[in-house]
């Protein structure tokens, strides 16, 4: 503890002050002592050697003795101001004068004295520490302030202790401050995850109502006049209202500077800087976690968004071919149908000409291609002939072996009914009439086909 | 040396001795109190030099700065009588120098044990009226306030002034830490939960919407296909209708022989009877010109 160190904040006046504030003197009064001392052994060894006047120093020592003295005591008194430093000048105890960098002389101790205080070199105190949240979380902080003395008088003659103070406010200050703020509010952001709700207010151990009801009124039995001292003291106090992160080292050097303030410490906080706010080590792998899990989160996302993308875009990439294809299939068809329709246009042409000829020359040529590539069988069946012995099922199993069975005449007979205005369908409608039985199997053979094909 | 001469010297030392004792130096930063056989006899000195009557008067002198000194609570009760353990800081100075110096004899150990009780007793009773949540939290100012305030009517008979109170440390005991720790874990349990539902929420749902993004982008792409191929059908009807509506007899005929050719193809079985017109030259019967005709 620093107010028990001796020595430490004491100034060797201060040490002293115990002897009733004789030190000095006593110190003075020895030297003095022995100066006095010595001259009077000088006198004597004089006195003895040249039996001279007896009890005091020859006067051509003590010529050639005192100035010197004096000039070496007188000497005793050229002092530098470092840049940057201020020289504080007591004359017997009481304020003079404040000194600017560069060589100065004052009277020799024991009249002046000089206290010299560096006002611009930044001086640093921190703290690490568990503590309590607001919302009743535990959170592990550093900070760091950094500070200058902005007044030397004040930080000399107001504080025995100013840098211990500096470190003692800081370590209020912050845990004043997270002890008003939410987890949220201190921790650093990469280890914040976002909130659910506030449930640390409904927790098990320490919430409110637990326990006896707490007087909300802490100052009665406090008289009035108390109250209002207390209050008036409050009201001195900075007010915080932004408790985000972001103010943090903000909202401390506040109270740190208005506490410093108070104490008239002379000292000006430069910067505070949050080092390190985060959950204590014993649930910090909880905290990590939560984190990978918001990570993971992320992950899971992208992976869905990455499907998302690629299914989309080859529904896209189907739709294009669906329309290129119908697209296709719309300009076959029109082209076909124009084409075909051109043809009968200018086969119709032709056959209006001659419609005899054309048509049996057009029949005919049919015919001789298809029956030129089809194996025949021609069956006379004039009535109550011989009957036929026809192998039908060696034909149909070779026929089958080929998988394709076809029927003329029945060919013949469809195209028939499908235009009847014919009068040579007609006929052929008239002598099929007598159709043998095994044809009309092959007929419902070949409409099967047709349907197949 | 005779001894006249040391009687000389001891004279010379005397005087020096009282000469310097006579006269005392206040600093700026101490107050001073001067006392003669046991009675204060000069106060509230401004820093300087000052004459005092030698070898009878002594002058005791203190700090006039601020002093601090800091003190560890082990167990503070709370009203849910739950134990903190308390840091604080007492920020004090000397106001009235007799009053101290009657009050403590000048000692500043014995003044420090004093205000230390005083403090500690008073911040007892405030933190008695309050609970942890409210000592941590909102009321921290208050209780240090009002302490500061109690105190000082205490410290007073001291000839001391208490310039602030201040909590450094509020910490909560083992076994409260541990279910504090506890609760963290389980919150964070909590969130790891909801983050991970979520991103399978989020996921599915991604995944969802873009499935149903592709069935309607396919099942446009397939009404419009249709769209279409139907124009293609219906303009491929209208050229043949145009043209088959010429002669719808002929179109007849002429698709007919058409069919044939495509549909028969090589190697079919054909069963023909010879008396169809085709083959009416084949085996010619009377019929066959009449039936032609």
């Amino acid at each position: 503890m620093a107010w028990n160190e001796p020595g430490k904040g004491q100034d060797p006046w201060g040490g002293g002050n115990k002897n009733n504030g004789s030190g000095p003197p006593d110190l003075d009064q020895i030297w003095r002592k022995l100066r006095a001392r010595f001259s009077g052994n000088n006198g004597g060894n004089s006195g003895s050697n040249g039996g001279g006047s007896a009890g005091g120093p020859s006067p051509a020592i003590l010529l050639f003795i005192v100035p010197i003295a004096l000039v070496v005591w007188l000497a005793t008194g050229l002092y530098v101001v470092q840049p940057g430093e201020k020289g504080v000048v007591l004359r017997f105890g009481n304020y003079t004068e404040t000194q600017a960098p560069g060589w100065h002389w004052h009277f020799p101790y024991p009249i002046d004295r000089v206290y010299k205080v560096d006002t611009q070199q930044v001086r640093r105190a921190k703290n690490r520490a568990v503590m309590l949240t607001k919302d009743e979380n535990i959170v592990e902080v550093e900070v760091a302030v950094q500070y200058r003395i902005s007044d030397a008088m004040n930080y000399l003659f107001q504080l025995r202790e100013p840098d211990a103070t500096v470190e003692q406010v800081l370590r209020s200050a912050v845990r004043e401050i997270v002890g008003t703020s939410r987890m949220n509010q201190v921790i650093q952001e990469g280890v914040q995850v976002e909130e659910l709700e506030d449930r640390a207010l409904d927790n098990v151990d320490l919430k409110e109502g637990s326990g006896q009801p707490a007087e909300k009124d802490a100052l009665q039995g406090v008289d009035d006049k108390l109250v209002d001292e207390i209050k008036a003291q409050q009201n001195a106090y900075p007010e915080i209202t932004d408790r985000s992160r972001a103010k943090l080292p903000e909202n401390v050097s506040k109270i740190v500077q208005a506490t410093l303030s108070s104490y008239n410490a002379g000292i000006n906080v430069v910067a505070i800087n949050v080092q390190y706010s985060q959950p204590p080590e014993q649930v910090q792998g909880a905290f990590e976690e939560a984190i990978k899990a918001r990570e993971e989160e992320e992950r899971k996302k992208n992976i869905a968004r990455a499907y998302a993308r690629d299914i989309v875009a080859r529904a896209q990439g189907d739709q294009a071919r669906i329309l290129l294809d119908a697209r296709g299939y719309r300009e076959q068809k029109v082209a076909r149908a124009e084409g075909e329709a051109s043809r009968f246009t200018e086969l119709l042409a032709q056959y209006e000409r001659a419609p005899e000829v054309t048509r049996e020359r057009l029949y005919l040529e049919s015919m001789g291609d298809v029956l030129s590539s089809a194996n025949l069988i021609l069956a006379e069946q004039g009535g109550g002939g011989p009957l036929m012995y026809l192998p039908l099922e060696k034909m149909l199993n070779d026929a089958q072996r080929n998988k394709k069975v076809e029927d003329a005449a029945n060919n013949g007979v469809n195209s028939g009914s499908g235009d009847d205005s014919s009068s040579s369908s007609s006929s052929y409608n008239g002598s099929s009439g007598g159709s043998s039985s095994s044809s009309n199997d092959r007929s419902s053979n070949l409409r099967s086909r047709d349907r197949n094909s | 040396m005779s001894p006249k001469h040391i009687f000389a010297i001891i004279i010379v030392l005397i005087i020096g001795y009282a000469a310097l004792d006579s006269a005392f130096i206040v600093d700026e930063r101490e107050r001073v109190v001067v006392v003669e056989l046991g009675e204060i006899v000069g106060q509230n000195y401004e820093p300087g030099l000052h004459f005092k009557i030698p070898f009878i008067q002594t002058v005791h002198s203190f700090d006039r700065r601020i002093m601090t000194f800091t003190e560890e609570i082990e167990r503070v009760l709370t009203s849910e009588n739950k134990n903190l353990a308390v840091d604080f800081y007492v920020k004090w100075r000397i106001n009235d120098t007799v009053d101290y110096y009657l009050s403590t004899q000048g000692s500043e150990q014995r003044t420090r044990d004093l205000l230390t009780e005083i403090v500690e007793n008073d911040l007892l009773a405030e933190f008695s009226k309050r609970t942890i949540r409210q000592a941590v939290g909102d009321d921290r100012n208050e209780i240090v306030a009002a302490v500061q305030v109690q105190a000082n009517q205490d410290a007073k008979e001291l000839g001391v002034e208490i310039a602030d109170v201040r909590i450094m440390r509020l910490d909560l005991p083992d076994e409260v830490s541990e279910s504090v720790y506890e609760r963290m874990r389980s919150e964070r349990q909590e969130v790891i939960r909801t983050l991970r539902a979520q991103g399978d929420a989020a996921a599915q749902e991604i995944r969802s919407d873009a499935e149903r993004e592709r069935t309607i982008i396919l099942a446009e792409a397939y009404s419009e296909g249709q769209t279409i191929r139907g124009q293609g059908d219906a303009k491929a009807a209208e050229l043949y209708a145009n043209a088959y509506q010429q002669n719808p007899t002929f179109y007849s005929f002429h698709r007919s022989l058409q069919l044939y050719r495509d549909a028969l193809g090589d190697d079919d079985l054909l069963l023909l009877r010879p008396d169809g017109e085709l083959f009416k030259y084949f085996n010619p019967k009377p019929s066959a010109d009449s039936s032609s005709r």
